[in-house]
């Protein structure tokens, strides 16, 4: 969504009919092979228009006569005739991108693979989880308990480690192949950048974020993403493209209960080109994951810019040990060091749904809030009796938190 | 070195409050909040610059957004880009990332060679992410994400640090490539009064549809594909129980309310 725009989105027919996409639509050029065109040509609507990998720019040291505008140019034209015949039946399955590294899928696959089950049993599909990687054979296992009915499995040494160009020439390649109708995928640091490539290497539309999902009878995926910071929500839609291509944070959806493994895996072809390995990971390092991650935390006590020092932050974890919880924060935070990435709450950060939300020192500004609006229960301390953080708070306590938590420390240590 | 930065001029994010839902027509209300450029675009401008400090070379600022958003290239020239091209036109009107990433590669496949593009991870508006790996597989060239240091540019291949869960990742990939960088790359400079002064003699050129032979339907609503359907202002407020006075008097509420919270 470009929120520039999105004040006119109102003016614009929420389906937008054939006839008048027809005469937006340039007429095929001579050289437009028309791979893009959906159905009746029998081909696959994806096919690209020129062999991808051959047009990487050149250095300013070369000829810059060369550049690729041609082919460019005339894939979009045939991208947008394609929409004449949408073939749009033949696309199905629901599919959920398997995230795995050092041969460990991340929880968030899991919470996908939850909402495509939802999704499949509106839509009678089958679930299908994309899994890449290199020895990972035996992560399909609990890829099936999860729900999913088909596991696609790539495995080869060259997809041990992510990189951009050989996991997005596999699954872009799966996707023309098997056609499926929807495909998410996690909002972690591989899959934000996975998603956007795939999408625009099969010429369909993306959102970001979604906090939540759904599918009307026409198929179509009703995907709810945020904009300014959380303050709007907008539902967009992929009328006429397929897959219907969506990113989902950690912790937005549940992962359900693990079944007795049904359905199977299918090994898929592996046919990276020589183009997409010119990029090489040097070093992975990867810092202590935090003690309990704030997903999963009953309890999470979080503190804002109001903190004001290292040392008075000693008094956010500490309510957090006692209350056998986890440390979250704002920016301010993050930006102090006090806390890490993993431990930022809000629109770019994490999305939490604990029992028990304590926020500290916290303004409460939009991007935040849209990171705590699921918990249960939230209470706001500020010695500011006009922090927003109070007008969406179950208990507000206006006071100077250094009087008040260590009190607090003492009571609940007491009664254990 | 010819190195572009794109930018996405945004509505001031201080003055979001004021964006309002009419509540007939479901348009949003966000007339007089001026654009400005968000914190990663100014930081994958000062990464352009220092780059070009280090190997020499050119710094091109772009941004596809309405006319009003030439005071933000007007700022990128005064912090130092040698020239700006501002991509607009009704035709871009309602473009999604695909629909953006596509104009803006037109716009550098017109401008000519380059070894490098930065842009910001992701816009303070629309936050999607998504602009800086499409325009990279629109131009064919590598895209690196969340980069947090340029560690080193030899022979052809940059070296790049990126943060990940919990750590972070080192790259080396290819001229030419797209940069997407993080918030801990660099601080950006102020501009100063003798950049402000410089940039009025700077080139700052408008370049529409046709400029960039896009055909009308191809980007914008019809060209998008993706659509906006409803759009509403999320209601979070609660009804808060409030304490003050004496810390003592209200331990004990709190306490009976994280009790009842925890069960």
């Amino acid at each position: 969504m470009n929120a520039d725009y999105m004040d006119n989105s109102a003016a614009k027919p929420k389906s937008l009919s054939l006839n008048k996409c027809s005469l937006l639509n340039p007429p095929l050029k001579k050289g437009d092979i028309g791979g893009f065109a959906f159905g009746a040509s029998g081909k696959s609507p994806l096919t690209p228009l020129y062999k991808r990998g051959e047009n990487y720019l050149r250095t300013s040291s070369k000829n810059n006569n060369e550049l690729p505008s041609q082919g460019r140019g005339s894939a979009t034209s045939a991208a947008i005739c394609g929409n004449l015949r949408p073939n749009l039946e033949e696309w199905k399955g629901i599919w959920v991108f398997a995230e795995q590294e050092e041969g460990c899928l991340s929880e968030v696959s899991l919470e996908l693979l939850g909402a495509a089950r939802f999704l499949a049993e509106k839509r009678k599909a089958e679930v299908g989880a994309v899994l890449l990687g290199h020895r990972v054979h035996s992560l399909a296992g609990p890829l099936l308990a999860y729900g999913a009915d088909r596991v696609f499995l790539a495995d080869d040494p060259l997809l041990e480690k992510y990189l951009t160009l050989p996991y997005t020439r596999v699954i872009a390649d799966l996707i023309t192949r098997k056609q499926p109708e929807i495909f998410l995928l996690p909002a972690t640091s591989i899959g934000s950048d996975l998603a956007p490539r795939v999408a625009a290497r099969v010429n369909t539309g993306l959102s970001a974020h979604c906090s939540s999902l759904d599918i009307n009878d026409r198929g179509e995926l009703m995907q709810v993403v945020p904009a300014f910071g959380g303050k709007v929500m907008a539902t967009i839609l992929c009328q006429k493209h397929r897959p219907q291509m969506a990113t989902v944070r950690p912790g937005v959806f549940r992962k359900g209960q693990p079944q007795k493994e049904k359905g199977n895996v299918e090994k898929i072809p592996v046919e990276i080109k020589p183009e997409d390995l010119r990029q090489k990971v040097i070093e992975i390092h990867r810092g202590k994951r935090p003690a309990q991650s704030i997903e999963e935390a009953e309890a999470v006590v979080a503190g804002g810019a109001g903190i004001g020092g290292q040392e008075d932050w000693n008094w956010v974890e500490q309510l957090a040990r006692v209350l056998h919880g986890a440390v979250g924060g704002t920016r301010p935070p993050l930006d102090e060091g006090w806390i890490t990435e993993d431990q930022m709450i809000g629109q770019s950060g994490k999305t939490i749904r604990p029992k028990l939300y304590i926020g500290i020192g916290i303004s409460g500004v939009i991007q935040h809030l849209v990171g705590i609006q699921d918990a249960k229960v939230i209470i706001a301390i500020n010695n500011d009796p006009k922090a927003a953080l109070f007008q969406s708070a179950d208990l507000g306590v206006v006071a100077d938190f250094r009087k008040i938590v260590p009190l607090l420390i003492e009571e609940l240590e007491k009664k254990g | 070195m010819n190195i572009i930065v794109c930018l996405k001029p945004a509505p001031d994010p201080k003055r979001w409050d004021s964006i309002q839902l009419d509540p007939i027509t479901k348009a949003l209300q966000r007339e007089g909040i001026p654009s400005v450029l968000g914190p990663l675009d100014k930081r994958a401008l000062e990464e352009g610059l220092r780059v070009r400090e280090k190997h020499g070379g050119k710094v091109v600022a772009m941004a596809m957004a309405p006319p009003s958003a030439k005071d933000n290239l007007v700022e990128a020239l005064a912090m130092g880009a040698d020239e700006a091209y501002l991509l607009s036109d009704r035709a871009f009107a309602g473009s999604d990332t695909w629909s953006t990433s596509l104009v803006l590669s037109k716009a550098v496949i017109k401008f000519g060679t380059f070894d490098l593009i930065f842009c910001g991870s992701y816009s303070v508006d629309g936050s999607t992410g998504h602009v800086g790996a499409q325009l990279g597989e629109f131009l064919g060239i590598p895209n690196v994400s969340q980069v947090v240091a340029v560690e080193s540019i030899v022979g052809g291949m940059l070296r790049s640090r990126s943060i990940v869960e919990s750590g972070y990742r080192i790259l080396e990939t290819p001229l030419p490539c797209l940069i997407t960088v993080g918030r801990e790359i660099n601080t950006p400079r102020f501009t100063s009064l003798f950049g402000v002064i410089e940039a009025e003699s700077k080139p700052l050129i408008t370049w529409a549809a046709g400029d960039l032979e896009i055909l009308p339907g191809e980007v914008g609503f019809n060209g998008s594909p993706t659509q906006t359907g409803d759009v509403f202002l999320p209601e979070m407020k609660r009804k808060a129980q409030m304490l003050a006075g004496e810390p003592e008097e209200m331990v004990p509420e709190i306490i009976r309310k994280i009790r009842q919270a925890l069960g």
